[in-house]
């Protein structure tokens, strides 16, 4: 029993050991990206381009469930962008709070029948379009719940230009953001079909009229270690993936995609989380399978702040939605691409990746360490491989929140404080002190969440820009 | 399975080397990014008293002095990185006097050293500064880098730059021509780098509409949009009926806004087989307010094409009270069929947007007139009525 308990617990040490070299790689992808991202920020004319009749019309969209609390600001903050032609569309998803209320009355929006939806995909009923000339880019879409990914649909059914944005209704868009997004896609339009922004965390932040005016970190722990996390992932994780295009996923809080590719995967899956995923999923397999040339592009420079769940209860229905979303992405698009060479690097290897080390990761991550803690308690002589496992994987994985500290050092500078410097450092420590454990937990919950069916947003609560944690540091 | 404490005891030390050497490189970072912003603001408040003196001394005709105190290479960078950012917002006779000053401040020779230095940044550092300050010198060189680029956002950055400076329009096209050779569709992105330019290009775009290449073809439409210019009509013509739709949108765009097309021209598009082109015509006349197009408009609410139909419904309401008195009677007189349910709706809608326009007096009057109009036709609607 001790070798089978003792063989199993090094085979998950070595699982942890293959995830983290793979992020390693990616990681070294991105640091090879990031000098050309560099360039690109500096010497861009940002300023000129934002008032150029060349960059293209973009339609936001913006799926709105009881966001009473923040709509009007994150309204006004969209229509006050620096872009040259937009519309905003908020569609508001069957809210049972005063969302439309609250919109309509202080834009003074008026009722018009939505017969003039064009049905590009399908959507829950639409009740009504709000709209008032006075602010000509600024439509609200009123329907039946449906979800956000229905949202999404809706939206792009009354859209009128060809390149979507999406946006949470809780996030706040950098005045610049969407050029940035606009000029990467004007590289290669033919090409670009999906391209991500990056997502940080406003909590911490000092926030004035929908715009971060100071950028601070979180003084709460949660908020906190999101941030550490939030860096890794996307300037260290994305950054690579899209360097080799193996995104897949444009985060919801912030992407831009060609719509008439998003109507020819048939836009949005509904019914389940995890539609940001599904829908680069798909876009990958149909460009592939029509053998069409294409990019899923991530711009670190067009920046999105994004409230982040200060409660161990919402954020662990935020990270229960994900682990439900990512399985359900898995069995409904990646088993058909896994080790398939014809999908390429998604096929070969950021699918299997995902399987493999997302998927799967909590039930070999759980079991591995059962398994040494176990084989320790028959032998208490084994406690040093126990704390050799533990040191290794804290150490590899601090190796790369560094790593990915590294890429914000250089390239953007958001925290140039020393003493902020080492706070990240310290929580990226801190993570593998119960924090990467819970996150595993309640993917695990999440995934048993889907496979009894239930399919509940779970508990989310919004917070006003103007709470205690946004308004100074 | 294979395990060996000892060397996992390794692998933690030798991982905690990196992550020490990580720690110093970022912050040797955080210095190098402090002490370089504690020189910038030194810089900065010695040469402020002469930065007044420019902005101060704009207006005046005699050319811009250059400072008494000593210029060191620091300084020239945090100089022209001042002087860039107002160029870039100024124009004509202010950026010129700039653009001088540049010149007898050495900062052209100083990038011109630069542009060949070993390091990749320096560089494209050089070549954005020359750029911006019209140096016609750095052609060659901005070639040379354009050349090695490419791929990726520099080569958009140096063809940026080349536009700039160049003062032969041959220099921008062999640039255009350069960039466009992978065909990637991004010739509004083109059209934007080529607007940098001050010279007159429209003989160089007009040799581009022979090209093979279709990117080009697009960019010479694109840029040849904003000229008056009665000779290029017939070799734009033909791409009315080209098979890319991007070069046949783009053609009606230009003949269309250039004023190269007869009201016969306009008339027959409105029945062409594009439905993109007709709304697109369609489209043009309301925005233009032309209003001796409104019975083409009125024929075209029952175009087949929803949008088409839609959008000369639209156009019809922009046209003033002739236009919405047409709309009225392709209700009345289509009654029961579609059409009426759509020029109803739209003139509803407009009633409705009107009313909570704020504007001036012609607003109102023209409201008013419109209300009027509906209720002789439809009498009075008290659905309508709330509504707005």
């Amino acid at each position: 029993m001790r070798e089978i308990l003792f063989g199993y617990g090094i085979f998950a040490m070595y699982y942890v050991i293959a995830i983290n070299t793979i992020y390693l790689t990616i990681i070294l992808f991105s640091f090879n990206k990031v000098s050309s991202i560099l360039k690109g920020t500096l010497y861009s004319k940002y300023q000129s381009l934002s008032g150029s009749k060349n960059v293209p019309p973009i339609s936001v969209l913006v799926p709105a469930f009881n966001e009473e609390l923040t709509i009007i600001e994150n309204v006004r903050s969209l229509l006050a962008l620096h872009y040259p032609k937009y519309e905003v569309i908020v569609v508001n998803d069957g809210s049972s709070d005063k969302t439309v209320e609250v919109i309509t009355k202080e834009f003074n929006l008026k009722y018009f029948a939505p017969s003039s939806i064009e049905k590009k995909v399908e959507t829950a009923e639409v009740r009504g379009i709000y709209y008032n000339p006075n602010y000509p880019n600024l439509y609200v879409v009123d329907k039946e719940n449906g979800g956000k990914a229905d949202s999404l649909n809706a939206g792009i059914n009354l859209s009128n230009y060809p390149l979507i944005a999406s946006i949470d209704a809780d996030s706040l868009l950098e005045k610049d953001a969407l050029i940035r997004m606009a000029r990467k896609y004007m590289e290669n339009p033919e090409q670009n079909v999906a391209i991500g922004g990056n997502v940080r965390i406003a909590n911490g932040c000092k926030i004035e009229n929908g715009v971060v005016k100071d950028v601070n970190l979180p003084k709460k722990l949660l908020p906190m270690l999101q941030t550490v996390e939030y860096m890794k992932a996307f300037l260290g994780g994305r950054i690579g993936w899209s360097k080799v295009n193996g995104l897949i996923i444009v985060s919801g809080a912030f992407g831009v995609f060609r719509k008439d590719y998003v109507v020819e995967v048939g836009g949005y899956r509904g019914g389940y989380p995890g539609e940001d995923m599904n829908i680069i999923i798909k876009l990958h397999r149909h460009m592939l399978d029509n053998k069409l040339p294409y990019k899923v592009e991530f711009v670190p420079d067009a920046v999105c702040w994004t409230q982040a769940p200060d409660s161990f209860k919402i954020l662990g229905s935020q990270r229960k939605r994900w682990g439900r979303g990512n399985l359900k992405n898995m069995i409904d698009e990646g088993r058909h691409m896994f080790m398939r060479p014809r999908y390429k690097i998604m096929g070969l290897l950021t699918i299997p990746y995902n399987i493999i080390f997302e998927t799967l990761s909590p039930y070999f991550r759980i079991t591995g360490l059962l398994a040494l803690i176990g084989y320790t308690m028959m032998d208490m002589t084994g406690w040093k491989i126990l704390l050799a496992f533990s040191l290794v994987n804290i150490a590899y994985g601090t190796l790369l929140g560094l790593g990915s500290l590294l890429i914000e050092e250089i390239a953007f500078q958001r925290f140039p404080k020393v003493r902020d410097f080492f706070k990240m450092l310290g929580y990226t420590v801190l993570m593998f002190f119960g924090y990467r454990q819970l996150g595993i937990l309640w993917r695990f919950l999440g995934q048993i969440d889907y496979f009894r069916k239930n399919n509940t947003w779970g508990t989310m609560t919004r917070t006003s820009w103007n709470a205690e944690d946004n308004k100074s540091a | 399975m294979f395990f060996n404490l000892q060397m996992a005891y390794w692998v933690v030390y030798g991982l905690l080397a990196i992550m020490g050497i990580l720690t110093i490189v970022i912050m040797g970072i955080k210095f190098r990014n402090a002490r370089n912003q504690k020189k910038t603001e030194e810089s900065l408040q010695n040469f402020q008293s002469y930065l007044d003196y420019v902005q101060s001394q704009l207006d005046e005709e005699d050319r811009l002095r250059t400072p008494n105190q000593k210029v060191g290479d620091f300084d020239k960078k945090v100089l022209q990185k001042v002087l860039i950012d107002w160029i870039q917002r100024l124009s004509g006779v202010h950026r010129d006097k700039l653009i001088t000053l540049c010149h007898d401040l050495g900062l052209i020779d100083f990038n011109l050293k630069r542009i060949k230095s070993f390091s990749e940044f320096k560089r494209l550092d050089a070549a954005y500064y020359l750029g911006s300050m019209r140096s016609s010198k750095a052609i060659p060189h901005l070639f040379k880098m354009l050349k090695k680029n490419k791929e990726g956002s520099e080569a958009f950055i140096i063809g940026r730059s080349i536009a700039q400076a160049a003062d032969e329009p041959k220099d921008v096209k062999e640039m255009l021509t350069y960039l466009a050779k992978e065909e990637r569709n991004n010739y509004h992105l083109l059209a934007d780098i080529a607007g940098e330019s001050t010279l007159d290009l429209r003989v160089q775009y007009k040799q581009l509409l022979t090209s093979e290449n279709k990117e080009l073809v697009k960019l010479a439409l694109l840029g040849l949009s904003n000229q008056t210019d009665s000779g290029m009509d017939s070799n734009v013509r033909n791409y009315v009926y080209a098979k890319d739709k991007e070069i046949r949108m783009n053609a009606v765009q230009l003949l269309i806004t250039s004023g190269a097309w007869t009201s016969n021209d306009i008339k027959k598009m409105l029945h062409f087989n594009d439905s993109d082109v007709r709304a697109f015509v369609a489209q043009w006349i309301g925005d233009s307010g032309v209003v001796q197009f409104a019975d083409q408009l009125r024929e075209g609410v029952k175009d087949s094409d929803k949008i088409v139909a839609r959008t000369c419904a639209k156009s019809l309401l922009k046209l003033g009270e002739t236009g919405f008195i047409k709309l009225c009677d392709v209700t009345v007189q289509n009654e029961g069929q579609p059409v009426a349910d759509l020029a109803l709706e739209c003139i509803q809608e407009d009633l409705k947007e009107s009313s909570v326009q704020t504007g001036n007096i012609e607003h109102v009057t023209s409201y008013n007139q419109k209300l009027y109009l509906y209720q002789k036709y439809f009498g009075k609607d008290e659905g309508l009525t709330q509504a707005i």
